[in-house]
C-alpha cells in the first residue's frame, strides 16, 4: 500500500502520494535556505569575534552576562545547526534550535525601545545598525521556513 | 526528535564556544589613536577622525541633543541622552558606556556647548575614553556620512 513501506520506490501513484511531493520539495528548499542563512551568519561572526563582541556589548542593550553568553555560544550554535542541515543529520533538532533562536531575535527586535538602533546584524558586510522592526520581520519570515522542515519526518 | 541529538548539537556549540573565549582573551586590545587638540583635557576629533571611529565596532557615539532632534535624524548607531538628562541617567548607563573603547560625544554644531559639558561629566565619571566631535550633526550630514531617522 502506498506509504506503508516508507520507500519512495514503492509509492503507488495516488492522490495522497502526489500531495506529498510539493510538501517534500518545500521542506527541502526551506532546509537549504535556513542552512545557507545561518552558515553565512555564523561564519560572519566567528571570523571577526571582536567586532561581534563590540556590536553586542557597546551597541546592544543586553545585560552583560547574557551578552557574553550570546557572544560565545551563538555563532557556533548557528554554524553547527547549519552543518546539520547541510548534511541532513539531526535536521529536526537543528531546526528546532534555530526556531528558538529566531523567536529570541524577533522578541529582541520587537522590544527595543523607540529611538535605539539595533546593533544586531545577522550577516557580514551588511549595515551593522538596523531597526528592530526589520530584525523582527526577518526573523518571523525565517521562522515560517522552519515549519515545513519541522513537519517532515525523516 | 531525539534528546541525544539536541545534546550533541549543544555540546558541540559549547565546546567551540570555549575556543571563542580563549580567542577573545588572548587578543591584544586595539589601540585607539589619540587625536591632536583638546578642550579641558578632552580630545577633539575631526569629521574624518569621527568617520574612521564610526567604523570601529568598539566606538559609541553619544548624541546629547533633545530627543526630538535625535528622532528627526542622528548619526547611525548613536545613543541619545539629552544633556539635561545625562546626570540622572548616568548611573544606569555607566556600565554600557564603560564597555566602549571610545565614546564620541556630539551635539548640533560648533556653536552648541552641550557636547563639551556632557564630555566633561563623562570624564569626571572616569570615562577617559571620551572624545568630543565639535562639528556635530550638521557637519556629519553635510559630509554625507551614515545617518538614521527614527521612523517609528
Amino acid at each position: 500500500m502506498a506509504g506503508m513501506s516508507g520507500s519512495i520506490e514503492v509509492c503507488q501513484p495516488s492522490p495522497t502520494c502526489a500531495e506529498r511531493a510539493p510538501a517534500r520539495w518545500l521542506a527541502l528548499a526551506c532546509r537549504w535556505l535556513l542552512a545557507v542563512v545561518f552558515l553565512w551568519a555564523g561564519l560572519g561572526k566567528v571570523t571577526d569575534l571582536p567586532a561581534f563582541r563590540d556590536r553586542l556589548l557597546v551597541h546592544g542593550s543586553l545585560p552583560t552576562a547574557l551578552a557574553w553568553a550570546v557572544i560565545l555560544v551563538l555563532p557556533w550554535l548557528e554554524l553547527v545547526c547549519a552543518v546539520c542541515l547541510i548534511f541532513g543529520r539531526a535536521v529536526r533538532e537543528a531546526t528546532a534550535l534555530l526556531s528558538g533562536l529566531l523567536v529570541g531575535f524577533a522578541v529582541y527586535g520587537l522590544t527595543l525601545p523607540a529611538g535605539s538602533d539595533c546593533g544586531c546584524s545577522l550577516f557580514p558586510g551588511e549595515p551593522v545598525l538596523q531597526s528592530g522592526w526589520w530584525v523582527a520581520g526577518r526573523s518571523l519570515v525565517l521562522l515560517a521556513c522552519c515549519v515545513p522542515v519541522l513537519r517532515r519526518r525523516g | 526528535m531525539k534528546a541525544a541529538n539536541f545534546a550533541r548539537i549543544l555540546a558541540a556549540a559549547l565546546l567551540l564556544a570555549g575556543y571563542s573565549a580563549w580567542s577573545l582573551s588572548t587578543r591584544p586590545p586595539r589601540a585607539t589613536p589619540v587625536p591632536a587638540g583638546d578642550v579641558a583635557g578632552i580630545p577633539l576629533v575631526s569629521t574624518d577622525e569621527a568617520g574612521a571611529l564610526w567604523h570601529d565596532s568598539g566606538t559609541l557615539f553619544l548624541d546629547v541633543r533633545p530627543a526630538f532632534d535625535y528622532a528627526c535624524g542622528h548619526i547611525a548607531g548613536a545613543l541619545n541622552v539629552p544633556e539635561e538628562e545625562l546626570a540622572g541617567r548616568l548611573p544606569t548607563l555607566r556600565e554600557r558606556l564603560g564597555r566602549a573603547g571610545t565614546i564620541v560625544v556630539y551635539c548640533k554644531s560648533v556653536d552648541c556647548g552641550k557636547s563639551l559639558w556632557a564630555a566633561v561629566r563623562l570624564r569626571n565619571e572616569g570615562l577617559a575614553q571620551t572624545r568630543i566631535y565639535p562639528h556635530g550633526w550638521n557637519e556629519w550630514v553635510n559630509r554625507g556620512l551614515p545617518t538614521i531617522a527614527d521612523v517609528r
